[in-house]
């Protein structure tokens, strides 16, 4: 009898989940992302002192915990309630706040900790991040089901995709992040939502309002989260540009994509603006005294061309609380012109004017994106056992892929992205007819091309500090690529193929009542 | 899509309306302004609230006789090229650009201390306007007396005034005594008591002199300072040693100095509170 039960819940369940393989697979992602983010004690990512500025506009602050604890050694999970007043809570204390959507995700977890987290786990905090872990965990599943909706080709090649995107959002280089108290996951989930809306929005024939409006508030969503991720837009405004609205006449076809760019552009523009002085002050000191003139032969030469002192020699190579640092070393008085004189848009002109310079920098940043992930924040809480900074490894497939390929970097990475954005483009041109061939080759190219500008504009704006960290979206952007280059090749398989409509390409999907008249 | 827009409307309209609530989104709660008065006591329960980084206080006051850990102890104005800006500056230069505005000399006569008085625990801090009110003119400067100690596992507190506190026996915790060579406040059990006098040694001094030579002059400048300290020659107490701590390295500027330690003259013998009071103290 039970052997009879068993096996016709396990037909149910097989039928089911061949009706249903998105939801399927977003399930069965949930359960190895739980699994690989709890199962042994939970992992996370520990708080450098970045997470106060966000984890404030929640009301709370963290739980204290010992003092002779190492800074950063360890996951701090429990935050407890606390009113801020003021610019306490603000970003660097500049009176102007940190905006990012992670925000959203963090209500949730708040919510969700005030209830499910007090009354069934018995979390005692008024915030907790391995609630918040959850909530990632949920929204990366739900991306990935989405991703096996939208793939190209037979059922199991889409779910093969998407738990390759799967693998690499539950690797160790970036599933931490789901417990911290950082706005980075908000990007990472962001970019992972990114390639099934833009995929969808390549590939459907008739546009509807949904798909543009996907495509754009999940854009939003993403540059919202940190400001370096205003580089979408490289992937973004391609994709909205290159389906015309058929409905509209020929010479206006293209205008509703180029007022949602536009919009895009001007939010992005925006969300820089809004940025704290203080986080741009920071960037500013390292990419010109931590970058420019810490890896110079010529500090002189190069300050004349950055139109700076020459006093500010001395501070060459150091970061804005060093003893040396041109804030409150020597150089203080010369500091106020600094800021007044200093620019990004020097710096580009000085890298403009001295182009070999570049070649430094671009090794520096292609160190760091091997480097993979920060190792000097912990990813274990104190009470584990684990030793300070103990670094987990329980899916580390791309630290050791990184690692491996670090001293062929120049070779690996610009080959890696580059192909992708010449592979992309090219099937995306020769299936261009099809829509399989060009959504997948189309995302391809999208993902490589944001991910070098995202390379590119880390360097520039940062410098080397913190590049493990801050490299975290190139290194997801590159990771993302080897998925999505099988996703391509896949739709120009059956882009060549005779296909009278695009639904054929995903098999277990109920045509519209017009096809399945067409194909009868 | 009908639905869309009606929800997209009635968000701006929500919006609109509440623009002023809007304005102060990601940041604390309050209406930023500063409490500048004398005596008033705060409550700054986390690390965030005195980094220099975060260099405003808008909180609420909070009566003396309840928990607080500052208390302002002088307002002083902000003068120079700092006060220029018509936006306040970038909170690390001004902490390099103001340091010393509040003084320490100011901030000991508030407390009940005199400039004898080894002091731990507690510290100066700077309170800035904050950036609405640096753009309506206030160049001012809050002088709180911050007390310790302050780590991510304890936040020190007190539920009465710090005002005069070092002239009572209550503000013993902030001298510095030792107990078997490890720092203590006077309000514990120990075995010596330091004085506030820092004997310079120079380099050539320390290169050449015997610790005997410098023991010897150690002892000779603290001599008068131990009897400004108690208050009273020291043969009040016939049990009362000094004892000379020998400079360290010739390159640390801090360390180049000696400093005494007034000690019972039975090794191991401990006693508790400070000696530095108006009336003698006798050892147990």
């Amino acid at each position: 009898m039970s052997k009879w039960i068993i096996r016709h819940a396990f037909a149910f369940v097989l039928v089911r989940a061949r009706r249903h393989p998105a939801v399927t697979t977003g399930l069965a992602w949930s359960f190895v992302l739980l699994i690989r983010m709890y199962y042994g004690g939970e992992i996370g990512l520990a708080d450098n002192f970045d997470g106060h500025r966000l984890m404030c506009q929640l009301g709370v602050a963290p739980h204290p915990f010992p003092a002779d604890q190492q800074l950063w050694a360890y996951v701090t999970p429990r935050y407890d309630a606390y009113t801020w007043y003021g610019e306490s809570c603000s970003a660097g204390g500049t009176g102007q706040p940190y905006l990012s959507s992670a925000v959203v995700p963090l209500w949730i977890a708040k919510a969700l900790t005030a209830t499910v987290g007090n009354h069934l786990f018995g979390l005692p905090g008024a915030l907790d991040l391995r609630v918040l872990g959850l909530v990632y965990v949920a929204l990366a599943a739900i991306a990935i089901g989405w991703c096996a909706h939208e793939l190209p080709g037979r059922l199991w090649i889409r779910v093969l995709i998407a738990s390759g995107f799967g693998l690499v959002v539950a690797d160790s280089a970036f599933a931490p992040d789901f417990i911290s108290p950082y706005a980075a996951p908000a990007g990472i989930i962001g970019m992972l939502f990114l390639i099934p809306a833009m995929l969808r929005f390549l590939r459907i024939e008739r546009l509807t309002w949904r798909e543009p409006a996907a495509v754009v508030l999940i854009a939003l969503w993403t540059i919202a989260a940190e400001a370096q991720l205003s580089t979408i837009l490289v992937a973004v405004i391609p994709c909205l540009l290159a389906r015309p609205a058929a409905s509209l006449p020929r010479a206006v076809r293209r205008v509703p994509a180029a007022i949602l760019c536009a919009g895009l552009v001007l939010f992005a523009v925006g969300y820089q603006q809004m940025q704290s002085r203080w986080l741009y002050e920071d960037s500013l000191y390292n990419s010109v005294f931590g970058e420019v003139l810490g890896h110079s032969h010529n500090v002189a030469g190069d300050l004349r061309s950055l139109h700076l002192a020459p006093g500010l020699a001395t501070s060459a190579g150091s970061d804005i609380v060093a003893r040396n640092s041109a804030a409150v070393g020597t150089n203080a008085a010369l500091y106020p012109d600094f800021l007044a004189h200093a620019s990004y848009s020097d710096e580009l002109g000085f890298y403009a004017a001295h182009p070999w310079r570049l070649l430094g920098v671009a090794d520096r940043g292609l160190d760091g994106v091997s480097a993979a992930r920060p190792d000097y924040l912990g990813n274990y809480p104190a009470a584990a056992g684990h030793p300070a900074y103990a670094q987990e490894c329980r899916v580390c497939v791309v630290e050791a892929a990184f690692t491996l390929a670090e001293p062929l970097r120049w070779f690996v990475f610009p080959a890696l992205w580059l192909g992708a954005l010449v592979a992309g483009l090219v099937l995306a041109i020769r299936g261009r007819a099809r829509p399989a061939g060009r959504s997948a080759g189309g995302v391809l190219a999208a993902v490589a091309a944001a991910t070098i500008a995202q390379f590119w504009f880390v360097m520039l704006t940062e410098g080397d500090n913190d590049l493990a960290k801050n490299m975290v979206f190139t290194d997801l952007g590159t990771c993302l690529l080897g998925p999505l280059l099988i996703a391509a090749l896949v739709g120009l398989d059956l882009s060549t193929e005779t296909v009278e409509s695009p639904e054929l390409a995903l098999p277990l999907q109920q045509p519209e009542p017009a096809v399945a008249e067409a194909m009868r | 899509m009908k639905r869309l827009l009606a929800a997209c409307a009635a968000l701006l309209l929500t919006s609109g309306c509440s623009a002023a609530a809007l304005s102060n989104v990601g940041m604390g709660i309050g209406d930023f302004t500063t409490t500048w008065t004398i005596g008033s006591c705060h409550r700054l329960d986390q690390l965030e609230e005195t980094d220099p980084l975060y260099p405003s206080d808008t909180s609420p006051t909070v009566p003396c006789d309840t928990s607080h850990e500052s208390e302002t102890y002088a307002v002083v104005p902000i003068t120079g090229r700092p006060a220029a800006s018509t936006e306040r500056p970038s909170p690390v230069w001004l902490e390099h650009a103001l340091a010393g505005a509040c003084t320490w000399s100011r901030m000991s006569a508030y407390l009940g201390a005199r400039q004898i008085d080894a002091l731990q625990n507690i510290s100066i801090l700077q309170v800035l306007p904050s950036e609405p009110e640096w753009e309506s003119g206030v160049r001012e400067i809050r002088c709180d007396v911050l007390i310790g100690p302050r780590n991510s596992a304890d936040i020190a507190s007190t539920a009465s005034t710090l005002h005069g506190l070092l002239a009572e026996p209550s503000g013993d915790r902030f001298r510095v005594c030792r107990a078997y060579g490890q720092q203590v406040g006077c309000d514990q059990p120990h075995d010596g008591e330091l004085i506030n006098a820092w004997i310079k040694f120079s380099n050539a001094e320390l290169m050449h002199d015997t610790k005997m030579q410098e023991t010897a002059k150690i002892f000779a400048a603290c001599r008068a300072k131990a009897v400004g300290y108690l208050g009273a020659p020291m043969s009040a107490w016939p049990d009362l040693v000094m004892s000379a701590e020998l400079p360290d390295t010739p390159g640390d500027a801090v360390l180049k100095a000696g400093r005494c330690w007034l000690g019972d003259a039975h090794p191991g013998r401990e006693w508790t509170g400070s000696l530095r009071t108006d009336k003698i103290r006798r050892l147990p």
